[in-house]
């Protein structure tokens, strides 16, 4: 998607809006030609005033309604100020004007889609690619409204119609890249994602995601090179700070990791998830008060945040605190209701006190969760054998046997063993 | 082992009418004994006297740097009298290395005679069980010929090899003539008359399918299995081919036939096994076989006391963690911890995964009860080899010794919270089902590091406490000498089988002692390519008498002996 002009630090109450329009329009009315006018408002606007910059034009428009570029110009920057109804109304202005803009269409499908409105922004879109087919950033566009309603395949051929009229955009070669890597495609996640670097290296987003594909392609060192990159030009991207970290834990040095995620937290960054991967390299050191600590700090500041809540419960079952782990086990699937995992644990907990029929439930409703998990199917059969109903054990022991002799091939096919 | 006793009272109160006065006292001091037992279990001291004892023997296990899965298992440590004096004696078994020695120097494996001092004498040339320059793991010591000389069974790459006891700690390799023809990779080895004939039949775990006739097995990082949290390593076992463990029946004239075809046993390549041992953990009268597997699940083998074996470690519970996940299973003991009769079974496992605790609930289900015992949360660290369930303060509850260490010689580069050499670690059995780790206070012994594996426990003293051996990779072994465990009153047992199993292989004791009753078999192979003294060691704590000492022999007949003297080893023979 085309970059949004930088917007001002906060949206002006329309009172103040008011005021400053009335005053900019005693000020501007010195005779300026209405060229010189959109030229300063435009300065204004890059220069992050875009409030400052509305005024002007809005005075503007109120002298010429039927200027074409005054009301494109006004509609654009109400959409950097983040105005989007304003922007909306002036785009649908423009577009009375001139029907036959691209540049106006394509402003109204952004304000669109910022008002969340992607069904009336396709249009749109399309009526800009019917109009000027090699229009750069229109498909790009359309391809994400595709890539947010789930329709991937469509996204992806936008996205590739995209390069074709704009080949060396870096941003969506890293899109492209990012859906191979998310669907598993590597070697063709990693050619565009190569191209997304080389193109523009200072991209961020696009490293990131090599880095990614370099870890699942073994290529480790590589792969933390590329994150650790990524983050010195994107240093407050918590999720790639967790990401980073969590590979310097299997992959690098696990100190490195606890730095990564420290040096996180005193550059100000208080994300829960730093705090919550903080808790899990505890946990993976075997320093378990330490991940309860943390663990207990993500929750300070998400108290709803439900990993936190099961990773709690975790530790508190490694320790043998089970009143305690029962309980967080019990609030992640409060906050999670379809994570199989918080179910199955609970059982867990319920089986060794000998509340079998409780466990049991437990147990079936992990497995209508995630079927293919094979831990709920052992601990429902060990459960159904101690009150005593042996075929129904036996099945599920079946299919545990089944379930465990897939993940071992799955296993050989690409990850260390030992890991 | 040469160390002042603390004055114990009555202890040589055992005459028989003390002893009616002692029984009538014994339930009402069963709580007390068992306090004092733990109280005193901070007293015991473990020293390593290896090296002044004269066990000096460097192992040898492939390369330092370890490159290859064959170069990481290591050796056991065998204990037994070999030459009939009365003394505990060593064997260990030696590793090698794919490139070659020059001649002359190549590693040996050794039999240490027990002098009786507190020192050993290396017998190895004049007893005949050097086997220079083959690369052996494991060893079980055993009179598979019902002559009364014990045998030794020796297990490695490419071959087994039987030495055939000819009295006086001398051998003769009799491998050739045996039947016991074994290729690929052999480790855990364990004797047990499986069905019932009087003969000891012979089970050999296999590991890899793999031995120095097969390709070279792959470097570091050079398949996509090989590397561990990022950093290349050794590869396998996952990823290479498993073999089989192999079931030889003793046909008598000293031969043995392949029988794992057509006994129920998994034919199927599919685990790779280590640990083994027998025991009949469903108290039915026939000997069960338990292997530990690495990375594959544990194989429990219900006898049906006509020879034919049944797989059901999973309905059991022994082959899964109580997730039902396979672990990297090494050594293994059957023992009776909670003393309620049954055999429970440990079996060691990798790092950052715990060693497994299997309570045995009775019928053959066993409860992985590690982490509510103790033992899992205090194992994560480490990665555990050699084990056995041991009462080293004499407290009459059985305690658990683990020895351990890496597989990754470059694990310590990695800073995960474990380490190539490691402290072994011993847990004091707290009652009710509780260890607690008294690893920091059991001496200096626990103080060293080192990338263990085998270990065997036994009275290598006759002080009435039980020592450990340990094999140390690379290095030469440890023998932990335990100073202090005689506090607590203790009795013994050598049982002499006859005609047939003469060192009562299986047998099964009882010891009631007030309200203490304490249960233990005789094994002939355990723990990681290892075996015990043979005679069975049972504490008292401070109970000053036993009531009734009831033997469950081999073949079936019990005997019952009362009144017996307590702190002193009894031989008693099959009636």
């Amino acid at each position: 998607m085309v970059r949004r002009p930088a917007a001002g630090s906060s949206p002006v109450s329309c009172l103040v809006c008011g005021a400053l329009l009335a005053l900019l329009g005693v000020v501007g009315c010195g005779g300026s030609s209405p060229a010189a006018t959109i030229e300063k408002a435009r300065r204004l606007r890059e220069s992050g005033r875009p409030v400052e910059a509305a005024a002007l034009l809005a005075d503007l428009v109120q002298r010429s309604p039927g200027e074409f570029k005054a009301r494109y110009e006004l509609a654009l920057t109400w959409h950097a100020a983040r105005k989007e109804e304003n922007a909306l109304a002036e785009a649908a202005g423009a577009i009375e004007i001139n029907p036959a803009s691209p540049d106006a269409r394509l402003l109204r499908a952004d304000v669109l889609v910022a008002l969340g409105r992607d069904d009336e922004a396709l249009p749109e879109l399309r009526q800009v690619v019917a109009t000027d087919p090699s229009r750069p950033g229109v498909h790009r566009r359309i391809g994400q409204i595709h890539s947010r309603a789930g329709r991937l395949d469509q996204m992806l051929n936008q996205l590739e119609k995209e390069l074709t009229v704009n080949p060396r955009d870096a941003d969506t070669l890293t899109d492209i890249g990012i859906h191979f890597y998310q669907t598993g495609r590597l070697d063709e996640a990693s050619e565009r994602l190569e191209r997304a670097v080389s193109l523009q290296p200072k991209l961020a987003r696009a490293r990131q995601y090599l880095g990614e594909v370099r870890l699942r392609q073994k290529r480790y060192g590589e792969g933390l090179e590329l994150q650790k990159s990524a983050l010195a030009d994107d240093p407050g991207n918590a999720q790639l700070v967790v990401n980073h970290a969590t590979a310097l834990d299997s992959y690098g040095d696990p100190r490195d990791a606890e730095t990564v995620l420290k040096a996180a937290l005193d550059r100000g960054l208080h994300d829960p998830r730093i705090y919550v991967q903080l808790g899990k390299h505890d946990r993976e050191w075997l320093r378990f008060d330490d991940a309860v600590a943390m663990l207990k700090r993500a929750l300070e500041i998400a108290p709803a945040n439900a990993e936190a809540h099961f990773y709690l419960a975790r530790t508190y079952d490694t320790q043998g605190r089970d009143d305690e782990a029962l309980r967080e086990f019990e609030e992640a699937g409060r906050l999670a209701p379809f994570d199989p995992y918080a179910h199955y644990y609970v059982g867990m907990i319920l089986a060794s006190r000998g509340k079998t029929e409780e466990a049991i439930a437990r147990f079936r409703r992990s497995i209508q969760l995630r079927a293919d998990n094979p831990k709920p199917h052992y601990a429902l059969a060990r459960a159904l054998q101690k009150i005593g109903r042996k075929e129904e054990a036996e099945r599920e022991l079946a299919v545990h046997a089944e379930l465990l002799k897939k993940q071992h091939e799955t296993r050989h096919e690409g990850v260390a063993t030992a890991d | 082992m040469k160390v002042s006793r603390p004055p114990i009272e009555h202890r040589a109160a055992a005459g028989a009418g003390a002893l009616v006065l002692a029984a009538l006292a014994a339930v009402s001091c069963a709580r007390a004994a068992a306090a004092a037992g733990s109280a005193a279990s901070s007293s015991v001291q473990f020293v390593n006297v290896a090296p002044a004892a004269g066990l000096t023997l460097q192992n040898v296990c492939g390369e330092v740097q370890k490159t290859t899965i064959d170069e990481t298992v290591g050796n056991g440590v065998c204990l037994y009298d070999v030459d009939d004096d009365g003394k505990i004696d060593v064997f260990l078994p030696n590793g090698s290395r794919a490139r070659p020695f020059p001649p002359g120097r190549e590693p040996r494996s050794a039999l240490y005679r027990n002098k009786g001092d507190g020192t050993f004498e290396d017998i190895t040339a004049r007893a005949g069980v050097a086997s220079s320059g083959f690369w052996a793991q494991g060893c079980v010591f055993g009179d598979y010929d019902d002559d009364g000389k014990v045998d030794l069974f020796v297990t490695g790459f490419g071959r087994y090899i039987l030495y055939r006891g000819l009295g006086g700690g001398r051998f003769k390799d009799v491998t050739a003539s045996s039947g016991l023809k074994g290729r690929g990779w052999s480790t855990g080895a364990a004797f047990g008359d499986y069905d019932g004939d009087g003969r000891l039949d012979l089970y050999v775990s296999h590991y890899l399918d793999y031995d120095a006739s097969s390709p070279p097995l792959p470097r570091p990082g050079s398949l996509k299995n090989c590397f561990y949290k990022g950093t290349p390593v050794i590869c396998g076992p996952g990823g290479l081919k498993p073999s089989i463990g192999r079931l030889f029946h003793n046909d008598g004239n000293g031969v043995f036939r392949d029988v794992t075809r057509g006994s129920g046993l998994v034919t199927v390549p599919t685990g790779y096994g280590l640990g083994a041992v027998w025991s009949d953990l469903d108290l039915d009268g026939d000997l069960d076989l338990f292997v530990a597997n690495d990375t594959t699940p544990n194989w429990l083998y219900r006898n049906d006391g006509r020879g034919r074996f049944t797989e059901i470690g999973a309905v059991s519970g022994a082959a899964f963690t109580e997730e039902g996940r396979a672990q990297s299973g090494m050594g293994v003991d059957a023992g009776d911890y909670d003393n309620d009769g049954l055999p429970d079974l440990i079996v060691t496992n990798f790092s950052h995964d715990y060693a497994t605790l299997r309570h045995n609930d009775g019928a053959l289900s066993f409860t992985d009860v590690s982490m509510a015992s103790g033992i899992g949360l205090a194992t994560l660290p480490t990665l555990g080899w050699g084990v056995g369930f041991l009462d080293y303060d004499n407290d009459g509850r059985r305690d658990i010794f683990i020895a351990n260490g890496h597989v990754f010689p470059n694990i310590d580069d990695r800073h995960l919270g474990t380490t190539w050499k490691q402290h072994n670690q011993l847990f004091h059995n707290e009652g009710e089902g509780r260890f607690r780790e008294v690893t920091a206070e059991a001496g200096p012994a626990f103080q060293e590091l080192h990338s263990a594996r085998g270990a065997a426990f036994g009275d290598l003293d006759d002080d009435g406490d039980i020592d450990i051996v340990v094999n140390n990779m690379d290095e030469p072994p440890s023998l932990l000498r335990n100073d202090g465990g005689n506090a607590g009153h203790w009795i013994g047992f050598r049982l002499v089988g006859g005609p047939r199993n003469r060192g009562a292989v299986g047998a099964r004791i009882v010891v009631r002692s007030g309200s203490l009753r304490q249960m233990e078999e005789i094994h002939a192979g355990s723990s990681h390519n290892s075996s015990n003294d043979p005679r069975l060691h049972f504490g008292l704590g401070t109970s000053t008498s036993v009531e009734r000492v009831e033997i469950r022999w081999p073949g079936g007949l019990v005997q019952v002996l009362t009144r017996l003297p307590i702190d002193r080893y009894h031989t008693v023979r099959e009636p």
